[in-house]
């Protein structure tokens, strides 16, 4: 029997469960959890350790099929994935969602992460929620891919359907597995798993304080509208207040008056002997963050961003 | 070399200026980046007033505009030395090269060459 493995990593609701789902011949091992975060805006369950499932191609060769926790804080199972459960992998698939503020953003986060692991196998880049968010489309992809130095594959497809997930596999298979019955793997995979459409339901319960809470090293947060008024705010000391609220006072002044620079996405106040201050902005809204001055600027600002697109302003996503 | 250049050669900066007492006193900024200097300049200048009248302990600010990062390092009371790099710049190896060099930033504030 020989045994193959693909990794598929991405950001929370990416679909990394959904597609090793349509994909098993197995009951998949899930280690699902209620989420207890800002992830609660996009779905009930979030995985906290990995997601396992098994395609069989033909009678002497399968697929192992491993997903990594999207959550930044389980990281340490992506080492373990990346190191130990699928450290033979064939190759790596980096799902990306499509409604993500900046979608490029994730694939530097993750070929970052993953470089060592990808120096010495295929990446595959399967772009998902396109039906709900089509921009970028494909040729702003690789466009985009070009400029990062990063010359892959790109697939848009919908983790629900098997057919499509199925594409990926075979693209990175068919290379050193010639005699598979491509179709009638679908076929199965369809007779099997069905493609069924429940997947993306959001589910608002969280304010964004809470979630911002639960993230690492975050001490207090400030929620502000347009006019810079306080929506939530568990900061109690007022000069603190006072402050954040001059510097996003003045990130809309800036994105203003100094329009060919772009838009201020934030301001980090730091200091050796105290509590890191930022203010992230996004559209009509802002987070003002207290955090743990050993939390570094990148794990930060894509805390941040994680939390403001999934706030409730940005509902649209629903 | 000037520590501008050698904050470039490391992939630290694009450029940089000196303020001290909110007065411009050296800049590697080029002519056609005037724009940039002048946002740089006024609005981290802005940031630390407000640390001043709000805060004690803070002596970094970053402001991320677009794709650029503008940095400002208080060297001490009345002196600040600012950057523009590119949005993705290591913070903290900035933060270390300050540390590493400060003598340097006040030769050069010191320095009676004109800016």
């Amino acid at each position: 029997m020989k045994d193959y493995k693909i990794l598929f990593t991405g950001s929370v609701c990416s679909g990394k469960t959904t597609a090793i789902r349509s994909l098993s011949d197995i009951e998949t091992l899930d280690t699902d959890a209620s989420a207890s975060d800002v992830t609660v805006r996009r779905k009930k369950n979030t995985t906290i350790a990995m997601d396992y499932g098994v395609l069989e191609l033909t009678s002497d060769a399968r697929v192992h099929l491993y997903g990594t926790p999207g959550q930044e804080r389980f990281r340490f199972m992506w080492e373990m994935l990346a190191c130990e459960f699928a450290h033979d992998a064939i190759g790596m698939v980096l799902m990306v969602d499509n409604t993500r503020k900046d979608p490029f953003r994730d694939i530097r986060f993750y070929a970052k992460e993953f470089s060592d692991y990808l120096l010495k196998r295929r990446l595959i880049i399967a772009v998902t929620h396109s039906d709900v968010e089509p921009s970028p489309d494909y040729q702003e992809y690789l466009s985009a891919l070009k400029n990062l130095g990063i010359m892959t594959t790109v697939m848009f497809i919908d983790a629900r359907d098997p057919r499509a997930v199925l594409g990926i596999v075979e693209e990175l298979i068919s290379a050193v597995e010639r005699n598979i019955d491509w179709d009638s793997v679908c076929d199965r995979l369809l007779d099997n798993n069905g493609f069924t459409l429940d997947f993306y339901k959001p589910l608002y319960e969280e304010t964004l304080l809470d979630a911002a809470m639960n993230k690492r090293g975050v001490l207090g947060a400030m929620h502000l509208g347009d006019e810079q008024e306080i929506l939530c705010s568990n900061i109690d000391d007022k000069p603190t207040k006072n402050l954040m609220r001059n510097i996003d006072r003045l990130t809309d002044a800036i994105s203003d008056k100094a329009g060919f620079l772009g838009k201020v996405n934030n301001v980090v106040l730091a200091g050796p002997d105290v509590q890191t201050l930022s203010v992230f902005n996004d559209k009509s809204q802002s987070l003002c963050l207290c955090s743990d001055r050993d939390i570094s600027l990148p794990v930060l600002k894509q805390q941040a961003s994680d939390l403001l697109q999934w706030s409730i302003e940005n509902d649209y996503l629903a | 070399m000037t520590i501008w250049r050698e904050m470039q050669d490391e992939g630290l900066i694009l450029y940089g200026c000196l303020m001290f007492g909110g007065e411009l006193k050296r800049s590697s900024f080029p002519a056609e980046y005037k724009k940039h200097l002048a946002v740089a300049k006024q609005s981290l200048t802005y940031i630390f007033r407000s640390v001043e009248k709000n805060a004690k302990g803070y002596d970094e600010a970053h402001m991320e505009i677009g794709d650029n990062l503008f940095s400002g390092f208080r060297l001490d009371k009345d002196s600040v030395v600012i950057f523009l790099s590119e949005h993705d710049a290591n913070t903290l190896h900035i933060r270390q090269f300050i540390e590493d060099n400060k003598k340097r930033f006040f030769d050069l504030l010191n320095d009676s060459q004109p800016a």
